[in-house]
Parts: C-alpha cells; structure tokens; sequence
C-alpha cells in the first residue's frame, strides 16, 4: 500500500480544474477517477466528496454543467470550464509555481559560496 | 470577499428554492455516476454484486454523498435555524397554557421595562439633539447643579472673555401670548441671546436663525424662531409664514426660521415654542423695565459650548476670573463671584430634577420584575424540558450533537421571549399613556412627553427580550440536554437523581422571586404611606373648594387703568354666578411653581449682621382668605378700602408674627418693602398655610392689597360647593365674554393644583404598587409552577403514602409545607434585600421611617398568604391522589 493524502478542498477545486482543461467536458466520476489516476494512487479520495466540490465552482461561476451522453451511450452530467474558470486556473498555476519554486530554494541542499 | 464568493452564497441562497428538483436531479447524476464505476468494476472481470459493492464503498454511501452535497447546495445554518422555528412553534401550539404564561409574563416584564425606561430616557437621559451635545457646557452655582441666574452686562463680558469656550450663550423662559387673527394662546417661549442656536449646533428646519445685527441694539428687530411643532399646530406647516408677522405679548414680530422638529430648548420638561432676541427683552416682557444695563438684576441662565482643546476645569477657572473680578467693581451687583461648570450635554435639568429619584426607583422596580419574569420563564421551560427529557434522551442517542440539541432548546425560548418582547410593545404603549394621564392632571411636570416609543426603546425592548431568551433559556437547555440516556430512557427516572437537581435550580429561582417581589412590594407600600400622609397634611386651606383661572394681561397689551379694570368687571360678573360663594384675585396660585420673594424692613426689628429679611409675596383682591377657607386669627382681610390713595395695608401670617413680634400682637405694627418710602401698617395675622410645599415649614410670608400694588398676571379665586366642570366652563365663558382673545390658563380645581404638587410622589406610589402586585402575582404563579411539578413528580411517592396510611390532610401539609418553606426562605433574604435597599427611598418618603416594621410586616404577611393560595392548589391535588392509579404509573 502506497502512502496516501488526505486531499483538501482548495487543493481539489484546483485539480478538477486542471482536470478539466486537460481532457475537456467531463461527467464526475470521470473527473474523479482521473484524479486518482494522475496522482498514481496515492491519493484516495470518496468519490462522493468530488460533487460537492463541483457544485461550489458551479456555483461561483468557474465551471459549468449540462446532461449528455456518455462514450457507452448513458446519461451523465457534463462540467465544463467557463472562462472564469480558466482565468483562476492560469492564476492558480502561477501562484502555485511561484510558491513551489520559493519552497524549492528552502529546501535545497545548501551551497557553498 | 470577492465576486465569485458572493456569487457562490447567492447561488446557496437560491438553492433553498425548489429543492426538491435539484435533489432529484443529483439522484440521478449519482446513479449515472454508479453505473458507470460498475460497468468498469466489470470490465476489471469483478462479479457483479463485488462490483456493485466497491463501486459504493469508493463513492463512501450514496446518503452521505447526498447529504454533504445537501449542505453545499444550501445554507444549512439557516435552513436548520428554519427548522428549529418551526418545530419551536409547534411546541408553543401544543401547549398553549404553557406558552401563554410565559409570553403574557415576559410581556409585563419587558413592557414595564420599555414603558419606563421610555420615560427615564424622554425625561432625563437622552442628549439635546444638537450638534456634539457633549461638548456643551451648563453654567450653575454650585457643583450640585443648582441653577444661577445672570445680569445682561456680566453676560456680555463672560461672552467676551470666555476663550475656552467656542462660544456662550444666554436664554430665559418666557411666557408669550401669541395672537394671530382672531385666536390668541398661551405659550412657552424663550429669550435667547443671537448666538443660542450657533453655539448649540442646530441648523433651522426653514429660514434661519438670529444674525449679529440682531444681537446688537435694543428693540430694533423684532424677529422670532418658532418651534416646529407650532409651525405645523398653528400654522399649518406653512413654507409662506417666513416673512410674515405674529403677535406675541402685544408686540408684532416677524417669523425668520423653523426650529428643527426635536428641538424643544434647552429647559428640559418643557417645550419652548417661540424663540426672541435678548435684544427685545422689554417689548417680550411687558410691564417690565430694560434689564440689558442692570447690574441688579440677574434673570439669565448661561451655557456655553466648549473649545476641542479645553477642559471643562480650565474654562470654569478662565469664568471665575471675570466674574470675581466684576464682583469686586461691582460688590452691589447680583452676580455669583465664583461659578462652576456643569455637563450640559442634557440641557438644564432643574425642572426634572425632582423626577430622577422616583423614576429610578421605577426603573429598579421594573428590573426587579424582569428579574422575576425571567426566572419564571427559566422555570417553566426546566419544567418542560423534564417533561421531554425523553424526547431528548432519544435525540442525543440517536447522534444528534449536543450543541444542536441546545440550539434547539434555545431557538425555542428565543421565540417565546420575541413574542413576549412583541406583545410586550402592546403593554408598554398602554404603561406610557397610563403614564401621561398623570402628567395631564399637572401643569408644573414635563410637557415633553408624547406618549411616543422610538426607535432607540425600540432596540432597548428587542435587546431586552433577547438577552432574556439565551440567558434564561441557556440554563435549561444546558441542564436539560446533558447526555445520560441511560437514565432518562428508563420508565422510572423521574422520581431520584437528576429529577432532584434540577429541582434545586427551580427552588433557588421561587425564593429568588420571592425575595424580589417582596422588596418592590415593600418600596410600593412605603411610598404609599408617605402619600397618605402627604394628604393628609392639613394645607391650612380649603383646596377642594376652590377654583382657578389665570390670565397675563401684560401679554395682551392691556395697561394698568383697562387691566383694573377688566378685573373689577370680571370679579362682579364672576361673584354673580348662580353657586358662587366666594370670589377674589392674588397673584400667586397655592401649590404651584410660583414664587416671588422680596426683602423687608420691620420697624423696630434690628436685623444681625448678615440676616436678610426675605419673605413670600402675594398680592390679593379681598376675601382671599374667605375664598380660599384659611382662616384669620387676628385683625381683617383687604377690603375695598385699601385703594391707591388709601394707607398702606398688609397682612402677614402667623409664621411672620411669631418670629418678628413674638408675644405681642401684630396688628398695628408697621413694616416696608420693595421700594415703598413709606411704612404699612399690619391689618391681619392669617394662618401658615402650606402652599409652598406641604413638607416644607410655612415661611414668613406677607399679603399686600391688588390695588396698592397692581399685576397684569393674576388668578382668579373662586369660592364653590358645585361642580367643577360646570363651573369651570362658566368662568371661562365670563372671561370671553369680556375678551375673547385673552388666553386663560390653570383652569383646575386647587385640588388638582395640589394633586399636581405631588406628581413624583403620587407617580412612585402609584407605579410602583402596580409593579409590586405584578412582583407577587409572577412570584406565586412560579410558586405554584415548581409545586406543581414537584407534586407530578411524586405521584407515586404519594401514592405510597396513603396507600401505607397517611391522611390526606397528612400530604397536604407536607405539599404546602414545601411551599411556605421555600416561601420563607425567600422572605428572609427578601427582608434583608429591602432593608438594605430601602434607604435609597429615604428622600421621597414623608413620615415613614424606610424600615418600617409596620410595613414590612404587613407585606410580608400579604406576600406569605397569597403563596399560600399559591400553594394550596397543588398541594390538593397531591392530597387527592388515588393510590392504586398513583402506584400503577410506574
């Protein structure tokens, strides 16, 4: 067994968003197994905790839904990034790399000078 | 908080609508979501149900999933809150008495509060509504407060010389009889010098107020601000009457501002309704010499507004100066040599100051029953929380939290006390008319008083009610929803163990409104005995018989020769009346605010150094003293032959007698006052009435003859066995008959001029007997309340009881014997609470000491009989149990 996190919202807002960008529309169950898969595991998460982060970005306007039609021909309900939602995910990702690259800088072996 | 946030909660907020369709539609995304996770557990090559069963246990159950995006979809905070208020008032539905009782007490309690703190606030708390109130300064003569008038000169040099002040200015109360057409009344104004509205900070709701020039010479602009209540009472909130003229005193004015609509002046307890330069101080005051160069004569009250970088201390020291500095040129001068600064943010409260003990008190009384009525809310809702420990007992095992079962509990009370602060509004708007009726029956009290709640009583009331609601509802809910299932669940809980504890809470709250019911209860009965006795002082004079009417003919611009004689006409027409026994004019009315206090000079009488002999003034017709039944004891009264050429004639009384002539007769003896160069001679000793305060020793006081000594403002007196009313009209009618524009005034019996004298007692009196029976009738329904329950909760022990042979008559004194303990308990402490507290009234009570035995026996008795009654209810109903039913309930 594969060490795994607990994921937070903030953290999972941003992953669906990325998700989203990445493969285009997709249905919740979708976007949680990409989610596990990306992260190679070593993330579980109860599916069931994805819709309710999914019905806060609906709500505040970065993602969008409607019904559709699955590859094997089901019904199920398609999110979509908004141009809000790309807009913070572009945000999101700067900060992110700015953050990490400081971080990085702590954390790296000291040099000599 | 950004947009999408706010758009996120809006979304929440739309989410509480049509739920239902949003749920349905996540249902179905949810199974499309399992569908779709078992077709790939299959294609994984998992057997159908070990599919199905992963797909769930990943998903983390189809409920929770629904209930967590419950809560996103909405705002479960408010939607709970939802729920607890409806469930809150079905409870109140389901038991109605229950509910009742405690609305109907909060109600009383938090009615009463409104209703007097309403009072408190109109009368002596708020700040006049001015710009900075706080930063007004009031001058007085001392640090208590008591007022000091001022000469115009020393007024203007303060005014020069003042810099820590910004500004100071002066005014005076002023009766004005305004004439507009035909009709002509009676007002209040005031004369103020240019700069009182500028230093008070009030901007004119129309036109504007004095300018400089107005300010400057004497008689030259006669202009005029009128109060915004008579602008809309008289002239119909006209924009035109700026401009326009007006009569007042006599004198035509011209209307240049509105005040503002809460602007009353700066008296508090009165509402000035016209407002005139200093600078016309001889046209507004007729009959009246120039004051505005007289060093002798101080008639203005000063205030002042300080600068932001001055203390009051250093502008106090800067006025000491120049006054003691005036008062050394000028030792013969009226002005005070040190002076002291006073807050003024509340304007001058002379003329309330006798109401700040009386409505405290209220004020205390009231919180004293609020106290009661809440802890006879506590009670009742301990009680019904027992009664549903078991309803709670099964929520908490269920899973319901702790906090949330309190929320609920308090959601409860807090819509009982929202109803009882609803209702409560009712209650106090009925109080304050209560309230104003006394004030009506009085002419020397507040007029500012409009019956009106506003908004700020308002947030008091609804503070009130909340504050109640989690405090008192807090208690019971925290006792009631502590987690021991295990023994409420069990059928037989209710008769040991935590029954009792919670029974120890409802015991100390009964002898806590015991003891607070009897402590209002004894205030009322001590202030009732004082009222009684104030009564039933002997006045000296006959008040029930006499009748009133004033007029100010100096205002109507009658002269000394038509003023005779519109009242030589008048009293001949009045003594004509059918039922008229007696009639006579004088200057003063008995019992009212008037006072006029000259100095004399006895003949053969050598003053000590520094005694200055200073008597009471009236003037009067003859047969005052046989109008007014106070009999003489030596010599006659005035009679039409102590005119204008005729020797001058006085009457003293016996207070005066005894102290200038003791032991030898008065009449005869010769005496000067005012500015008279020549003696008069004493004609009659009267009795000492007490017209100047009934508590108060009769003064020195000296009778002089209308005639010798001619007024514009008189009363005239009449003798009477009728009716008052009928009367009343029929003089009225008589002085129209003679001018239909002259305003009359104090049109009352001396009876009611009496009644009105005593207003701050009658008030306290009255109130607070109203808040003691309220007090006693709170404290035995709680008395009545904890017996009631205690006696359900030990059906079965007195089931036992009898079945084991006891008497009926053994349980009931064993019920009623729990209650009269408690009942003492609370007795004691409520004794030595009022013993203690009861010195607080000791100003406002009159020939009772504030711990009369008498008294607190008496109540005490009283209080231990109704909790008697209280008890006997109960303890009946314990008596009467039926074993064999008491003994199968468990």
């Amino acid at each position: 067994m594969s060490e795994k996190t607990d994921v937070w919202q903030g953290t999972l807002a941003l992953m669906v968003l990325k998700t989203l960008e990445a493969l285009g529309p997709l249905h919740g169950y979708g976007i949680a197994r990409r989610i596990e898969q990306t992260s190679e595991n070593k993330l579980a998460i109860n599916y069931g905790t994805i819709y309710p982060g999914l019905l806060k970005l609906e709500q505040e306007g970065y993602i969008a839904s409607e019904w559709g039609v699955s590859d094997n021909n089901r019904k199920a309900k398609y999110y979509k990034l908004t141009r809000a939602g790309r807009k913070r995910l572009a945000q999101e990702t700067q900060k992110w790399e700015t953050t990490t690259e400081i971080l990085a800088r702590f954390f790296a072996p000291l040099e000599d000078s | 908080m950004n947009v999408r946030q706010i758009r996120g909660w809006m979304a929440r907020c739309f989410g509480m609508l049509n739920r239902g369709r949003r749920e349905r539609e996540f249902a179905e995304e949810l199974e499309s979501h399992l569908a779709m996770h078992i077709e790939d557990n299959l294609r994984a090559g998992m057997s159908p149900e070990e599919a199905r069963r992963r797909a769930l246990i990943k998903l983390g159950g189809v409920t929770l999933a629904k209930e967590l995006r419950r809560e996103q979809g909405g705002l479960p905070t408010l939607e709970t809150f939802w729920q607890d208020l409806r469930f809150g008032l079905r409870m109140l539905r389901k038991n109605p008495g229950f509910s009742s009782i405690a609305i109907a007490t909060l109600a009383l309690g938090i009615g009463a509060n409104t209703a007097i703190f309403t009072l408190l606030d109109k009368v002596l708390l708020r700040p006049l509504p001015v710009e900075q109130p706080q930063r007004l300064v009031v001058i007085a003569k001392d640090v208590s407060g008591a007022p000091v008038s001022f000469s115009y000169p020393m007024f203007a040099e303060l005014r020069a010389r003042s810099e820590p002040l910004s500004g100071l200015a002066a005014y005076v109360q002023q009766p004005f009889s305004l004439s507009d057409g035909s009709q002509t009344e009676r007002l209040t104004g005031q004369i103020v010098s240019g700069n009182y509205f500028a230093v008070l900070g009030v901007r004119p709701a129309l036109g504007r107020f004095f300018s400089p020039d107005e300010d400057r010479t004497p008689g030259t602009h006669p202009v005029v601000v009128i109060s915004h209540g008579l602008w809309q009472r008289r002239f119909g909130a006209d924009p035109a009457l700026l401009g326009k003229t007006v009569g007042l005193n006599a004198y035509r004015y011209t209307v240049v501002g509105v005040a503002p609509r809460e602007f009353n002046g700066t008296m508090r307890g009165t509402v000035s309704d016209v407002y005139v330069p200093i600078m016309m101080q001889v046209q507004a005051q007729p009959g009246r010499n120039s004051k505005l160069d007289d060093r002798g004569s101080g008639w203005l009250y000063l205030f002042g507004r300080l600068n932001p970088a001055a203390s009051r201390a250093q502008a106090q020291a800067a006025l000491s100066v120049v006054t003691s500095e005036a008062k050394k040129a000028f030792p013969g001068a009226t002005d005070p040599a040190t002076v002291f600064l006073l807050d003024g943010s509340r304007g001058f409260t002379g003329r309330v100051s006798d109401l700040t003990l009386p409505l405290q008190l209220l004020m205390g009384a009231v919180g004293f029953v609020l106290l009661i009525a809440c802890a006879n809310v506590a009670n009742l809702l301990l009680a019904r929380g027992a009664a549903r420990r078991k309803e709670l007992a099964i929520r908490l095992a269920i899973g319901a939290s702790r906090l949330r079962v309190v929320r609920q509990l308090l959601t409860e009370s807090l819509i009982m006390t929202a109803l009882g602060g609803g209702a409560g509004l009712f209650v106090a708007v009925w109080l304050t008319r209560l309230l104003l009726g006394f004030q009506e029956q009085t002419n020397s009290v507040p007029r500012t008083l409009d019956g009106s709640l506003d908004g700020r009583v308002l947030v008091f009331t609804l503070g009130l009610s909340l504050l109640t609601g989690v405090l008192f509802g807090l208690a019971p809910a925290l006792a009631v929803s502590k987690p021991y299932f295990g023994a409420a669940l069990k059928e037989s809980a209710p008769l040991l163990g935590t029954g009792r504890r919670w029974l120890g809470l409802r015991n100390l709250l009964v002898v806590t409104q015991v003891a607070l019911s009897l402590v209002v209860l004894i205030g009322a009965g001590l202030c009732v005995q004082s009222l009684r006795r104030l009564q039933a002082i002997d006045p000296g004079l006959e008040p029930a018989k006499v009748l009133t009417a004033s007029f100010d003919l100096s205002l109507s611009g009658y002269n000394e020769a038509r003023g005779r004689q519109f009242f030589a006409q008048l009293s001949e027409r009045v003594a004509k009346l059918p039922g008229v026994e007696a009639v006579s004019l004088a200057r003063g009315v008995a019992f009212s605010a008037f006072s006029w206090i000259r100095s004399a000079t006895i003949e053969g009488y050598q003053p000590q150094p520094n005694e200055r002999l200073a008597f009471n003034f009236n003037s009067i017709s003859p047969n005052y003293f046989q109008t007014l039944g106070a009999p003489l004891v030596r010599g006659r009264e005035f009679t039409t032959q102590d005119g204008m050429g005729a020797p001058r004639a006085v009457i003293v009384n016996e207070a005066a007698a005894q102290r200038y002539w003791p032991g030898e007769d008065a009449v005869g003896k010769r005496l000067k006052y005012g500015s008279l160069d020549q003696f008069a001679e004493v004609v009659g000793v009267v009795r000492n009435t007490r017209e100047k305060g009934l508590t108060a020793d009769p003064r020195p006081t000296i009778y002089v003859p209308l005639q010798q000594q001619y007024a514009g403002d008189l009363t005239l007196h009449v003798r009477t066995a009728m009716e008052a009313t009928t009367m009343l009209a029929a003089l009225r009618r008589e002085v129209q008959a003679l001018d239909p524009a002259l305003p009359v005034y104090n049109l009352m019996t001396l009876a009611e001029q009496k009644n009105g004298s005593l207003y701050a007692e009658r008030m306290a009196a009255a109130l607070l007997t109203l808040f003691g029976l309220l007090a006693l009738l709170l404290a035995s329904i709680g008395l009545y309340g904890v017996l009631s329950y205690a006696v359900t909760e030990r059906t079965c022990e007195m089931g036992i009881r009898l079945a084991l042979g006891a008497q009926p008559r053994d349980v009931l004194k064993l019920v009623v014997g729990q209650g009269l303990r408690l009942t003492l308990v609370g007795l004691l402490l409520g004794l030595a609470v009022a013993a203690a507290l009861t010195r607080w009234l000791e100003k406002l009570l009159f020939g009772v000491s504030a711990t009369d035995p008498l008294t607190f026996a008496v109540i005490a008795l009283l209080l231990t009989a109704v909790a008697f009654v209280a008890c006997w209810a109960p303890a009946r109903r314990a008596a009467l149990v039926d074993p064999l039913v008491a003994l199968r309930q468990e």
